[in-house]
């Protein structure tokens, strides 16, 4: 069954894209992701340029963030004092973001950029990804414990002003490190389309020393309104949302995160890790090839847009 | 009296052809050649041939299940001097060109290892679709110059650039625009693809693919006897965004901010869907 795409402008099968969006919220619900980093991806395989790709994509991701920020909101694991100082940072990075967009297009270097953001990214999450679970798994097999990581009482964060108090974390920090984290990761949102879990989770355990069990539900707080945002900039700056592209997608990923969940409690926290890294490594590395590898044809034609 | 009756014949045969259904057009047709055989008994045979065209559909809805369509596009030479369909006294070119929009063309060359849209050229009005339909390939049909007047064949598209290209530069790009929609099926020519049934009346199919540009087509049929040029014929047809996917489009374009305001409503009401119906299982 085709269907139209009133904006991607591309005639695909319905059951395809369903099949995508299930296959992704099924590795999102298998390793507790948004899944944002896959979609935007997949689309571009697809065909879907890479502007339509990651503006559906980030609408995609308002939909998975929504029913995650639901389950966590219930188990009362959303700092919210700490996702609205985040926050603040998301919109003015999600702003920039897409006028950055907005800007390369007309140079006609905003697909560049966007291939460049990804390559970077999944290169370094995901080798990140698998060294870190591969050296869990080694430590696990040979009872190996390293020392933990001495929590430095007073790093350079603990020094800056706009000291904040967070009751549900447990924080009393500045409110500089989670605005800059925000601002930074709502430009990523603008830019890939993602909702950054990816960053924003380690970079709070790590950094701000937020409590594991307020990271995940504080994250996806913030995403929800972030990636909305950016969702909206986009199809008011750039008209490239394509609607009926997102519900399809969306409605494969909530069928798929079922399974997902069930699938991913099979296996050890390690173990998926391991394998959403290399999963996250083989995507860039494939993004990476097209972007080196002489291509076959050197041109490109693109409507000129009306404005 | 008698050619009266012949009329009448034709008209119920025509009736008749109508029931059959797909070979509708063929009315269209019968009802025109009643001119070339009242032409034979009062005018002398000398008399100089036309063309007459339509295409099948002269409007075509383009809505959210449009996998593209099938366009006929048939006609009848009044006055023919053909005995029968395969003598090839004439050759038929027909064009049919979709609305031109402004075009941007880019190259891309190696940049520190890394292939990146280095050259770009913006081209105004330039056909978003082009079908080449003949009886012949097209060089065979006419000398140059009469294909390069009326803009008959890929080689005779021309393109202004907006900015400065020198000509071997901007032959390359003609190229490549022509070869990339060739690709997508957007540039289309058939050389054999003009069929003549009968010593008067031409038929032939065109293909809009899923990708075809929203707006008014034109169709340019040419009569040809011996690389002269006889006849033209215009017509056109128009293809219009109807039903949903119209809506989502204005909306999207007209509406931005509603638009967007929209889609996070719709993404957030899923969320929300999702987590509520899954809650209990």
């Amino acid at each position: 069954m085709q269907v139209y795409l009133p904006i991607a402008e591309l005639s695909v099968n319905v059951l395809f894209i369903l099949a995508m969006g299930g296959a992704v919220g099924f590795l999102s619900g298998m390793f507790g992701v948004g899944g944002g980093f896959l979609i935007t991806p997949l689309l571009l395989f697809s065909g879907v340029s890479p502007l339509v790709a990651v503006a559906t994509g980030a609408n995609q991701v308002v939909a998975s963030s929504v029913s995650g920020a639901i389950t966590q909101w219930r188990r009362g694991n959303v700092d919210v004092k700490l996702g609205v100082v985040m926050l603040g940072g998301g919109l003015l990075g999600s702003l920039l973001g897409v006028q950055v967009v907005k800007e390369l297009r007309q140079l006609g270097l905003s697909d560049l950029f966007i291939i460049l953001c990804y390559v970077t990214f999944l290169g370094i999450i995901g080798t990140l990804m698998v060294i870190e679970s591969a050296n869990a798994m080694l430590k696990a097999r040979y009872g190996k414990t390293s020392a933990p990581r001495k929590s430095s009482q007073h790093s350079w964060i603990h020094g800056l002003p706009f000291k904040q108090r967070f009751h549900r974390s447990k924080l009393y920090i500045s409110a500089i490190p989670p605005v800059a984290l925000g601002a930074f990761v709502g430009l990523l949102s603008a830019v890939m389309g993602v909702g950054g879990g990816f960053l924003i989770v380690p970079a709070m355990i790590y950094l701000l020393r937020v409590p594991t069990t307020v990271v995940l539900g504080t994250s996806q707080f913030q995403t929800v309104f972030v990636a909305g945002f950016s969702t909206l900039m986009h199809a008011w700056q750039n008209q490239t949302v394509d609607a009926v592209l997102a519900l399809l997608l969306i409605v494969g990923g909530v069928i798929g995160a079922q399974f997902g969940v069930r699938t991913g409690q099979h296996f050890k926290g390690e173990q998926l890790r391991i394998l959403l890294g290399g999963i996250v490594l083989v995507v860039g590395l494939r993004l990476a090839y097209d972007l080196v590898v002489t291509p076959a044809e050197l041109f490109s034609i693109a409507p000129l847009d009306a404005k | 009296m008698s050619l009266r009756s012949i009329e009448w014949a034709f008209t119920a045969g025509a009736a008749a052809v109508r029931a059959i259904g797909r070979w509708h057009w063929i009315v269209v047709v019968l009802l025109l050649l009643p001119a070339p055989l009242s032409a034979q008994t009062t005018t002398p045979p000398a008399q100089k041939e036309t063309i007459e065209a339509d295409v099948s559909t002269r409007t075509v809805a383009v809505d959210t299940g449009f996998t593209g369509t099938r366009i006929v596009v048939f006609g009848t030479v009044e006055h023919s001097r053909q005995q029968r369909a395969d003598e090839g006294l004439y050759d038929v070119a027909i064009v049919l060109e979709g609305p031109r929009e402004p075009l941007v063309t880019r190259r891309k060359s190696n940049v520190g290892g890394i292939w990146i849209n280095t050259t770009n050229y913006t081209f105004k009005d330039v056909p978003s679709f082009y079908a080449i339909v003949t009886t012949r390939p097209v060089p065979e049909i006419a000398p140059k110059p009469v294909l390069w007047q009326n803009g008959i064949g890929f080689e005779f598209l021309r393109f202004a650039a907006e900015e400065k290209v020198g000509s071997k530069e901007l032959e390359e790009f003609r190229e490549a625009i022509v070869r990339l929609k060739s690709e997508q099926r957007l540039y289309v020519e058939s050389e054999r693809g003009v069929a003549f049934i009968g010593k008067s009346l031409f038929r032939a199919t065109v293909d809009l693919p899923a990708t075809v540009s929203i707006g008014e087509f034109n169709a340019w049929i040419y009569l040809f006897r011996k690389g002269e040029l006889l006849s033209t014929y215009k017509t056109r047809l128009g293809l219009q965004r109807e039903g949903l996917e119209q809506q989502l489009h204005s909306f999207a374009i007209h509406q931005p901010l509603g638009y967007g305001l929209a889609s996070v409503a719709l993404a957030v009401l899923a969320g929300l869907a999702a987590s509520f119906s899954f809650r209990k299982s």
